[in-house]
């Protein structure tokens, strides 16, 4: 029973470290792919003639 | 030498966390302010949430709660990782599927009418502004506890720098940075449980447990049956989609993100719960007894760690409170905006995102000058959770489900439940006031089907 309890306390704390982890790698890529904001273009002129 | 590689701890904290915010970018446009433009991956809507959910309640609360009844408080924990499961399979994706939905406010107004809209946005601006009010008081308890600061210079300090974030980056900038804090608070905590464990544990194993089960046992036997039924159902519906929530399940870039954020965010807080309770059991091997509940933590990692490591912890707990500071700042300004000036005046995109720059600045000095109000943490939590359940929840999800909900029920189920709620409280006061929230959310879903029944008779 001792044993059990260390062994889910232990697990737990993988799990949450593993957790913090997985999120920073997120947390890296969302930073890194960051573009400028892309410029309006102008506004296309319409053809007389379409 | 301490003093140095503390500071420099502390300010490498800060020089991170400003360039994180920085990269977030200024919201440039409404969309952007209160949604993030509907295109978070999972990572971070996971990660958002989790840092938004644990707040100084669930970390230096749950320390001391393990402190004093063992493994009581994980049990009653499972409540609230049940409820963001069934968040994740039931709701969050059905709210996410609605069109033109920036609050939760938005999908009962598209589900009732205009007025029922605007009263579950007079409802939400509270109820951000008292959790928020929270939040600021435990900023203020952490800033007191380690520099013997003020308590109103630590409450101003920490709203400050979190509003200056929040009313530039909006929503994107909130999950980010939450993204950053979730990374140092799900690391470094754990860490201090595997320290304790490790090097300062009497008794080994065996001590561990018997600790435990002593705890354990003295918490169930200060709790009658009826308060701990009043605390599973706190949990359990208490802070099911507050505003910061349901923004992030709007927010999610696809139904499926929404649906896995949660479901995933109530897997962690097993976890996450079974390590704080475990730090609480270690602690009572390490401080003395009768420790303030608020201060276990605080006081452990002083025993056990050298003063970075104390240093560390102040970040940990900074990053903690400030992670959901943010959220519930934004999602309050955005509800304003949203819920309350948008049914009422025609705002433009700009306009929009002017008031709710401006509505985040007014929250958090209503939370500042609030904080001086809020008891202990998890009573402030506590009284949030008895009103925002009864108020706003089966108005939400019984108009999600039903064919044609009823303006009326709306109204009725959302003024009696607050109403409800509210009196219970100054009704019974104190020490039972954590079963407020069952009459509360019985006379809410009474009055629903009182309001439904006589709209039905009308024909409406």
């Amino acid at each position: 029973m001792q044993t059990v309890l260390i062994v889910l306390v232990i697990l737990a704390t993988a799990a949450t470290i593993a957790s913090g982890l997985w999120v920073a790698t997120g947390l890296i890529a969302a930073i890194t792919s960051v573009k400028p904001p892309a410029s309006v273009p102008p506004k296309a002129e319409h053809p007389d003639h379409p | 030498m301490h003093t140095v590689v503390s500071v420099t701890l502390v300010a490498s904290y800060v020089v991170v966390l400003t360039f994180v915010a920085v990269r977030a970018r200024a919201a440039r446009e409404y969309a952007e302010f209160s949604l993030a433009r509907r295109a978070l991956p999972l990572a971070l809507v996971f990660g958002s949430l989790c840092a938004t959910y644990v707040g100084p309640g669930f970390s230096i609360g749950f320390v001391g709660k393990g402190f004093q009844s063992g493994f009581l408080f994980f049990g009653i924990g499972l409540a609230y990782s049940l409820q963001n499961v069934l968040v994740g399979v039931l709701v969050a994706p059905r709210l996410r599927a609605l069109n033109d939905c920036h609050t939760l406010g938005d999908a009962i107004g598209q589900k009732y009418d205009r007025r029922c809209h605007v009263l579950a946005g007079v409802i939400s601006v509270g109820l951000c502004t008292g959790y928020a009010a929270v939040m600021a008081k435990a900023g203020g308890v952490v800033f007191k506890d380690v520099f013997g600061l003020p308590l109103w210079s630590g409450v101003v300090l920490i709203v400050g720098i979190t509003t200056l974030y929040t009313t530039s980056g909006g929503l994107r900038a909130s999950v980010v940075t939450d993204a950053f804090q979730f990374t140092a608070f799900a690391i470094l905590l754990p860490v201090v449980l595997v320290l304790a464990l490790g090097f300062h544990l009497e008794g080994g194993i065996a001590g561990f447990a018997e600790r435990a089960a002593v705890a354990t046992q003295d918490g169930l036997a200060s709790k009658t049956p009826f308060q701990i039924i009043g605390l599973v159902t706190a949990f359990l519906l208490g802070e099911t989609l507050i505003p910061p929530y349901a923004n992030r399940a709007l927010a999610s870039r696809t139904t499926r993100v929404s649906k896995h954020a949660f479901v995933l965010g109530g897997l962690f807080s097993v976890v996450w719960f079974a390590v704080m309770i475990s730090l609480g059991v270690a602690a009572r091997g390490i401080v003395p007894a009768g420790t303030d509940e608020d201060h276990v933590l605080l006081n452990m990692v002083k025993a056990i760690m050298p003063t970075e490591g104390y240093m560390l912890l102040l970040v940990v707990s900074i990053s903690v409170i400030m992670s959901s500071l943010d959220s519930l700042l934004n999602a309050g300004a955005v509800v304003f905006t949203q819920d309350i000036v948008r049914p009422i005046h025609r705002l433009v995109d700009g306009k929009a995102l002017d008031v709710g720059r401006t509505a985040t600045v007014m929250i958090a000095v209503a939370a500042a000058v609030a904080a001086a109000a809020v008891p202990t943490i998890i009573d402030g939590l506590l009284v949030c959770y008895t009103i925002w359940a009864p108020a706003i929840l089966p108005v939400l999800v019984l108009g999600l489900w039903l064919k044609k909900p009823r303006p009326l029920a709306g109204i009725l189920s959302m003024v009696v439940g607050a109403l409800v709620a509210g009196l219970s409280q100054l009704a019974v006061g104190g020490a039972t006031r954590v079963p407020a929230i069952l009459p509360a959310l019985g006379a809410a879903v009474l009055a629903y089907f009182i309001g439904h029944l006589l709209s039905r008779e009308k024909g409406e």
